[in-house]
Formats: structure tokens, C-alpha cells, sequence
């Protein structure tokens, strides 16, 4: 192998694990639910359909069922329609309040990619 | 054998029917008769707050575990809201409701191990959780027939 063809080769591996370890895990949330405290401020993505929301001023939750459980996720985006198939990422937070509501493990989005 | 689990269930179970028999009992006059004026440094309950602060205590658990929102029900079990022995027994009923989902949701004593985290950030093991609010209820409950006592003679079901 010619050394252009090795650099080349690295060059794509060390894309590609850097891409892979920026990418959170897309996680089942029967799985997050089952464990929360391993999960606890870890990145994880769930991929689901949302069945209730809560939004006030841009801020609010929404729950999303991926069919395996249901979780709540806080935003500061506004929050998608019930109905709507989303993606969401972000952290594992243990507890927290949120628009006036209590709630136990949450996601708190950082991203969110809207499915059709 | 019977697993811890169905003992939990039991005390549960227990303390609803208590709930509901000390309700059935008070006069409607007596549902919110307060002992004495509080003096302001703690509040004095009636025999109807004493339950409905115990059903609380259980709704709010067991909302969490079967729906991860943990909100106090405090703004919807006011004397106000449910002023008549009709309607708290009505809510009680909710309340038992929302706890046999919580307990349908158990499958072996091996869930009492589990973790789960509570609005506080703390993550708590399930058992201590049901312990906590078992205690917390009984001891509202306790209160309520103490009151109920001041004005009543009537049987109240055994603990």
C-alpha cells in the first residue's frame, strides 16, 4: 500500500470514529426506564411519536412513546404537535421541574429532527 | 409463598379501605371541622384533610411510577375543590386506581431493587419509596381518626 493510500485510510477510520463517538446512542426507552441511573448525564437519541406536550412561551415537555416505553423530554425549542414522529437528543437528567411540573427521568433536549 | 410485593399491596389495599370507612363515618357538617384555630406556626387539618393528604401521598408515588410525572396533588385535593364526602371518596377511588396500575406494573419482589429518580435529582430504590409513602399515608390517616375521635364514638375499621 502506498503511503497516499495509507494516510487516506487512517484519515477515513479517524472520521469516522470521531463521527461515530460525536453521535449520540440511540437508546429504547424500556431500556433507559429499566436502568435510569446509568444512564444518568449521558447523550442518548430517542426516536418515537409524541402523545402529549406541555409548552408555554417557547418552553415546555413532551413525551414521546417509541414503542417500547414512554419518556418525557423538556425543550426550549417550543414542543412538537401530539401525533408528530420525532427524533430527539440530549442528556439523562435524574429529576428536575420543568414549567411548573414535577417529573422523574427526563430528557433535556439538545437537538430535535422532526420524522415523516 | 407470598412475595414482599403482595405485602405491599396489602398494606396499600389496607389503607384505602380504612380511608373510605373513616369517610363513610364523619358527618358531612364534621368533613372539614378543624379541633381549634391554628395559631399560625403549624396548621391544624380536619379529618378530611388528613385523608385526602394521605391519598396524596399515594397518588403522587405511584403517578410517578406509572407516568414519571411526580406533581404534588395538593392543588387539586383542596377542601375547596372537594368539599363534599361524595367527592373525596370519589378521589379516593382515583387514587386506588392509580396505585393497582402502579402495583400491575410489578412482576417480581426484584423490582424493589430497582432505582428510580424522584424530582428531587435523588434516585431512589423503589422499596424505600413504597416504604416511605406507606409511612406517610398511615401516619396522615393515624391523625385523621385521632380527630375523627374527638367528635365520634363510632367504630372505625381495626389497623
Amino acid at each position: 500500500m502506498q503511503t497516499s493510500q495509507r494516510i487516506s485510510l487512517i484519515s477515513l477510520l479517524l472520521f469516522g470514529t470521531l463521527l461515530f463517538t460525536a453521535c449520540p446512542q440511540r437508546e429504547s426507552i424500556s431500556k433507559i426506564m429499566a436502568d435510569p441511573g446509568r444512564y444518568r448525564n449521558k447523550e442518548v437519541s430517542i426516536v418515537g411519536t409524541v402523545t402529549d406536550s406541555y409548552g408555554v412561551l417557547g418552553q415546555g415537555t413532551y413525551e414521546i412513546d417509541d414503542g417500547t416505553g414512554r419518556m418525557w423530554v423538556a425543550t426550549r425549542r417550543g414542543v412538537p404537535a401530539r401525533g408528530s414522529h420525532v427524533g430527539a437528543k440530549g442528556r439523562i437528567l435524574s429529576g428536575g421541574n420543568f414549567g411548573g411540573r414535577s417529573f422523574g427521568t427526563i430528557l433535556e433536549e439538545s437537538d430535535r429532527r422532526a420524522r415523516d | 409463598m407470598k412475595t414482599i410485593i403482595s405485602s405491599f399491596d396489602e398494606q396499600f389495599a389496607h389503607l384505602a379501605v380504612r380511608s373510605k370507612a373513616l369517610i363513610a363515618a364523619v358527618p358531612e357538617e364534621k368533613l372539614y371541622w378543624q379541633p381549634r384555630q391554628s395559631s399560625g406556626a403549624f396548621p391544624v387539618y380536619s379529618c378530611g384533610e388528613h385523608i385526602l393528604r394521605s391519598a396524596a401521598a399515594v397518588e403522587q408515588t405511584f403517578g410517578g411510577i406509572t407516568t414519571n410525572l411526580w406533581d404534588d396533588p395538593f392543588e387539586w385535593t383542596l377542601p375547596e375543590t372537594l368539599s363534599t364526602p361524595q367527592s373525596i371518596m370519589e378521589y379516593l377511588k382515583e387514587v386506588e386506581a392509580t396505585r393497582q396500575r402502579g402495583f400491575a406494573l410489578f412482576s417480581s419482589d426484584e423490582n424493589l431493587r430497582k432505582e428510580i429518580a424522584v424530582p428531587t435529582g435523588e434516585m431512589r430504590l423503589l422499596s424505600s419509596l413504597l416504604m416511605e409513602t406507606l409511612e406517610r399515608a398511615a401516619h396522615h390517616q393515624g391523625r385523621a381518626f385521632a380527630t375523627f375521635r374527638l367528635f365520634s364514638d363510632a367504630r372505625l375499621p381495626r389497623v
